[in-house]
């Protein structure tokens, strides 16, 4: 040992073939780092454990909800896109109400004699015309209507106006002199047919524009309405669209946009709370609340029984699919949707706080659940699905980790709110055409190592 | 950082790295065995004992006093794996790569203390199963996908002396540990019924525990036979469930392992090498679920050194071999074994005084599992790295 100990003191240490050493070493771990891995895999299935078991369930209403309540009066017309014109359409009438910036007072403008581009405050206006854009789709009309446009006469507050008050909020209450708007400063009529176009131009005459040339916004206010019996016509925008010549430029004319600063629509009779069943959508919107139970163990079907055994404790995994299974039925033809209409589906955040609790993110995947206007029609009584998969699985977790106790009463409303005058119904409790609860679950025994 | 530390920061980095599995035969009872052997004893189809020389093999636990001086070994393993099964057509392919031994060794008190770092049991596969599921009465394409991945591993520390001037003895104590997770995921077509069915999964892991001791024999007889004998007796093993684990806390019994092995210079530069190993598995069959069988797996494994071939003006010993080893578990309850013809080459990158202080041993396998109607045909590679004399 000591002859060893002592060679040993002369080893010079990585004296030699230290670059050889360290190359081969790095060269060898990246070749074998750089190899994609590709897991075994058998040619058949006979290494799997056992087969998970997928089962369908149907709750009836009695066994999974309660509660239902419809609420209204959530957001109004002005926050809409759209607007509504209608004259005795289900025994409904509608409005709407325009108002426009300031005209401009300058334009940029090619100088005639030096050929470069130069603000002109000297503008002449030698025509106008309110263009409005109509949904071809969404209208009900197949032939040509008469649609008329007047010059409000009296102010009103866009948030808050309403058939019969120009201004409805909390201590200042302001009737119109006559419901529906009040009177108006005709303008001019026009016929529109949707097969010719989706716009129609009403054009001013020269008083009409000096008139709201230099007003203020209050006056530069108009009304569209309807004026053929048994048609609802929605619009899509509307513009006072100003024709100007400069002096700088005498041949050339200037089309200017005057910005519309508010858009709403009035409508009467306002719609009536359901007696019963489930409404989604309108303006103000409607939403349909209740409270969801779920049974914590299930004795069947016999197809899980036999896989997992019975009683069998429900768990959030086992939900692969859970679905209010909802029949549609028809409401009112004043509030018939012609459009799709979109479904968002919320955990109820605080239901004492009710119609005001604040609600959870969305349940439904991006875009929400979009439901056919048929179903509110020619298909009445079909059922459709509302999932609501993430719902159940948050309420059969139970407690989160700080102790929160998932909601378990859910709110039914339209995505985005309010998305559309017409609202969307399906039959309540009661009834043959009841809602149902559709579940997919997936269950297989316990994972075992073999 | 010296050349000295970068490498050995890149050795204990990969010893650390995840294992990848190898072969489907890891679905079999509790997982594939694997014998934590340098390149040296793979190219001599050896089971890791009974060799010429020093070694840091666990399964020889005397022999580390043998290396005198402070040294290190590496063992990494790539295997590519060519999969049928009679009565089914076509193959699967799948490849891996493992790291299935560290060691380190220090010379104390007149003897040799050792670290060890090893694979046990390779537990990793995947597979797949295609159906059909009646969802409300629509047929839905779906499609169950298992997962596991882990292994069972090894820690132990041990200590070797010579007790005599040709015997040494050796023992090692260790604890088992590593962890296995499984994923059961039922994934359902992305058709227009079934686009909002969300997948099914069922998981659970477990880690693992256990201890085990292996002592070992070494001697040098008349000068001409090396023969060295070990054994190693284990606690059960215990896999204990995570808290979401669905599945439940398992013991499996651990068998006795014994181990022989011999080497002789025929000519000079010539060595013969022979060993064998045998474990009775049975008695893990009573805590295997799905009714798996188990059986006795025996070893035999023999090969030819030539140790004085120089190659770029350093010792470069050739070597083959051939071995064949019982497996513990078969996939159809049959018995299954691994054979393989085994070549490789040993490559000392610094030597002094005929003293290697760091070298690589590579073997390159061709072989086969065979269990029932499975056939695994592999090539596996084995690159180990020695370091001596830091």
């Amino acid at each position: 040992m000591k002859a060893t100990d002592a060679s040993l003191t002369s080893i010079p240490r990585f004296e030699r073939g230290r670059r050889a050493f360290v190359a081969l070493s790095v060269a060898l771990f990246a070749a074998v780092a750089a190899c994609t891995e590709r897991s075994p895999s058998g040619p058949d299935d006979s290494q799997l454990p056992t087969e998970p078991v997928t089962v369908t369930l149907q709750l009836d209403w009695d066994d999974f909800a309660s509660n239902l309540q419809v609420y209204g009066g959530y957001g109004g017309p002005s926050e809409m896109s759209t607007a509504i014109v209608a004259r005795s359409f289900g025994g409904m009438e509608s409005r709407t109400l325009l108002r426009f910036g300031s005209f401009p007072t300058s334009a940029t403008v090619r100088d005639s004699a030096s050929g470069s581009l130069r603000p002109d405050t000297a503008l002449t206006f030698i025509s106008a015309y309110v263009v409005v854009l109509f949904d071809t789709i969404a209208s009900t009309n197949t032939g040509p209507v008469t649609l008329a446009l007047g010059e409000t006469l009296e102010n009103w507050d866009e948030a808050s106006v309403d058939w019969a008050n120009a201004v409805d909020t909390v201590g200042g209450q302001q009737p119109w002199s006559q419901p529906g708007g009040g009177a108006v400063l005709p303008i001019t009529t026009r016929d529109w047919e949707r097969s010719v176009g989706d716009s129609v131009a009403f054009f001013l005459n020269p008083a009409q524009i000096a008139r709201w040339k230099g007003a203020p916004d209050s006056i530069r206010s108009a009304r569209i309405d309807v004026l053929t019996d048994g048609h609802r016509l929605e619009l899509g925008g509307a513009a006072l669209r100003l024709v100007a010549i400069s002096a700088a430029d005498p041949d050339t004319t200037l089309i200017l946009t005057v910005a519309t600063t508010a858009v709403t629509f009035i409508y009467d009779p306002p719609a009536a709370p359901p007696a019963d069943g489930i409404r989604i959508g309108g303006a103000p919107a409607w939403r349909s609340v209740l409270d969801v139970a779920l049974p914590a163990t299930l004795s069947g079907p016999p197809a899980l029984c036999a896989a997992v055994g019975c009683p069998f404790a429900l768990e959030p995994r086992n939900v692969t699919y859970a679905a209010l299974g909802l029949r549609g039925r028809r409401p009112p033809d004043a509030y018939q949707p012609t459009d799709t209409i979109t479904f968002d589906v919320r955990a109820v955040l605080s239901r004492a706080a009710l119609p005001k609790s604040p609600l959870g993110n969305s349940l439904v995947q991006q875009g929400g659940s979009r439901v056919p206007p048929e179903i509110f029609g020619a298909l009445e009584g079909t059922m459709v699905d509302i999932p609501i998969t993430a719902f159940v699985q948050g309420f059969l977790a139970g407690p989160d980790p700080a102790g929160r106790i998932p909601s378990n009463t859910l709110a039914l409303l339209s995505g985005p709110e309010p998305e559309s005058f017409t609202f969307g119904e399906f039959f309540g409790p009661r009834g043959p055409n009841a809602p149902v609860l559709k579940l997919i679950l997936t269950a297989s025994p316990p994972l075992e190592l073999r | 950082m010296s050349a000295r530390a970068f490498v050995l920061s890149v050795m204990l980095a990969a010893s650390a790295a995840p294992l990848h599995a190898q072969s489907l035969f890891n679905a079999a009872g509790i997982g594939l065995p694997v014998e934590a052997t340098d390149g040296r004893a793979r190219a001599l189809g050896s089971i890791g004992l009974g060799l010429p020389g020093a070694s840091l093999l666990p399964t020889d636990p005397a022999a580390s006093v043998r290396l005198m001086i402070p040294g290190a070994l590496l063992v990494v393993q790539p295997t590519w794996v060519d999969l049928t099964r009679t009565g089914t057509g076509g193959h699967r392919y799948f490849r891996g790569s493992r790291f299935p031994l560290f060691a380190a060794g220090y010379p104390v008190f007149g003897g040799m203390a050792t670290l060890h770092a090893t694979t046990v049991l390779d537990q990793g596969y995947r597979g797949e199963r295609p159906l059909t599921v009646d969802l409300a009465g629509t047929p839905v394409p779906a499609t169950d996908v298992f997962t596991q991945a882990g292994s069972v591993a090894s820690v132990s520390v041990g200590y070797a002396r010579m007790i005599t001037p040709t015997t040494s003895v050796g023992i090692t104590t260790g604890r088992y540990t590593g962890s296995v997770a499984s994923t059961l995921v039922r994934e359902f077509s992305d058709s227009a019924s079934a686009n909002q069915v969300l997948p099914y999964a069922s998981s659970g892991s477990w880690t693992y525990s256990g201890y085990h001791v292996s002592v070992g024999v070494s001697s040098d007889v008349a000068g001409l036979v090396r023969v060295a004998a070990s054994a190693t007796v284990s606690t059960d093993l215990d896999a204990t469930a995570a808290s979401q684990t669905t599945g439940t806390d398992r013991s499996f019994q651990m068998p006795l392992q014994l181990r022989i092995g011999a080497s002789s210079e025929l000519a000079q530069g010539l060595t013969l090498s022979a060993s064998a190993a045998r474990a009775d598995w049975s008695g893990i069959t009573a805590d295997l679920s799905a009714g798996a069988q188990a059986g006795p797996a025996t070893s035999l494994g023999v090969g030819l050194e030539l140790s004085q071939v120089r190659l770029l003006g350093r010792t470069s010993p050739l070597r083959v071999g051939f071995r064949r080893t019982g497996l513990p578990y078969s996939l159809e309850g049959d018995g299954a074994h691994e054979q393989a013809f085994a070549g490789g080459l040993s490559l000392a990158l610094n030597e002094t005084n005929e003293i290697v202080l760091a070298g690589v041993d590579f073997a390159l396998e061709k072989g086969n599992r065979t269990g029932g109607t499975y056939r695994e045909d592999f090539w596996r590679a084995t690159v180990s790295l020695r370091v001596s004399g830091f």
